[in-house]
């Protein structure tokens, strides 16, 4: 596959979400597959489950890709992320309980479950390549898309927040394998792009809608798909550190999983100033340092997540 | 991004560089202390890594709750 090639799939997935997201938005609306937006004095009503139209990018560009005969590890990639995000749009349909979700998402790796039988090891900094054997397909590929795709979508629920985290991680991600000549993990990791950014200029604040569980889901898959396709897993767990900083920090206080009807969620002044809860969690420790409106969190956020995906790069071109 | 929330973020980002740090030097040196055990020694590193992030995370949230009380 040539470069003009691999270029059509990335357009493909550009504009058609960029198109296609005004309808969509209204169908959603009209549908009453909505959402309100808790962080605005308004409480307007958005468009919920917009992370479909990423999956319906994904999946035309995957069709594309398949008229091309491409590289089938990057199909096999691509259809695992398209699985995720039906488990998402599952869950943003009829919701699901808590505890089958990993189990599912697991299950949708077996695609890259498939295509990556023959690796066995995991490169750590300084400590060496760690030998995992069959382990590393079999539990370690299926545990790892279930814990990042858990992991975005808990940290999620600020105008932007998730794709644009997910943006940032997935942009360094692509460059480190070009760089490295991971070419499928690279095209896999364009196509996401190609999506995510034009799916930014709708989601971001005042955001028109939501990605829900279909997108947040999705972002966390291919931080994790695309880490593991180019042997980056470190870099993928770094880019993810403040989705688990923000996770552990919720596990760990008093009353995991019920801290929104124990404590309330953050309070919006009418000039829309954020006033956290008294739980910990990375977004209001952000709050916590001086008062701030919903695009300030969120540039904030950003800025962490761009700094952490940074380090992972620094440490990817210093030690691998 | 003005000049404010980039300090914010930088403030915050550089609070929490000690939750993987932390769990990086446990990793690394239970690993190394370790390594005669074989897959034990992975195991023991990656709970001692586990174990570490967890500790991290609540002394930067009692690091946040003393700078902004």
């Amino acid at each position: 596959m040539n470069l003009e090639t691999a270029l059509v799939p990335l357009l493909v997935s550009a504009l058609f979400t960029y198109t296609a997201a005004p309808p969509l938005i209204k169908w959603l609306l009209r549908a009453q597959i909505t959402g309100v937006d808790v962080h605005k004095p308004e409480k307007p009503v958005r468009a919920e489950m917009g992370g479909i139209i990423s999956l319906i990018a994904i999946s035309l560009a995957s069709i594309t890709l398949a008229l091309f005969q491409t590289d089938p590890q990057v199909l096999s990639a691509l259809a695992a992320l398209i699985l995720v995000g039906l488990v998402g749009m599952t869950d943003d349909l009829v919701g699901m309980r808590q505890r089958y979700k990993p189990f599912l998402l697991a299950a949708a790796s077996i695609p890259l479950v498939l295509s990556l039988a023959n690796r066995g090891s995991l490169w750590i900094p300084a400590a060496g390549t760690l030998e995992f054997g069959y382990i590393y397909p079999l539990v370690l590929v299926p545990l790892g898309i279930a814990t990042a795709s858990n992991l975005t979508n808990m940290s999620a629920g600020f105008n932007g927040l998730e794709v644009g985290t997910g943006t940032v991680a997935v942009f360094s991600l692509t460059m480190l394998s070009a760089y490295k000549g991971h070419w499928q993990a690279a095209l896999v990791g364009g196509i996401l792009l190609a999506t995510f950014v034009p799916f930014l200029r709708y989601n971001m604040y005042p955001a028109k809608m939501f990605p829900g569980d279909t997108g947040t889901l999705l972002v966390g898959a291919a931080i994790a798909t695309i880490s593991i396709m180019s042997s980056l897993e470190v870099v993928g767990m770094i880019c993810l550190m403040p989705a688990a900083i923000d996770f552990t920090l919720k596990m760990t206080s008093r009353r995991p999983f019920q801290q929104r009807s124990a404590f309330g969620d953050t309070k919006v002044s009418d000039d829309g100033t954020l006033q956290p809860p008294p739980y910990p969690a990375l977004a209001h420790a952000f709050m916590r340092f001086s008062s701030m409106k919903e695009p300030d969190l969120v540039l904030s956020m950003l800025f962490m997540q761009a700094a952490y995906s940074t380090l992972g790069a620094v440490i990817a071109v210093t030690f691998v | 991004m003005n000049r404010r929330l980039l300090a914010q973020g930088a403030k915050v980002t550089l609070l929490s560089l000690e939750i993987p740090l932390l769990s990086y030097a446990l990793l690394y040196f239970t690993h190394a202390l370790t390594r005669g055990l074989g897959p034990l020694s992975i195991f023991l590193a990656l709970t001692s890594a586990a174990v570490g992030f967890a500790v991290g995370c609540r002394a930067f949230w009692k690091l946040i709750l003393r700078s902004t009380s």
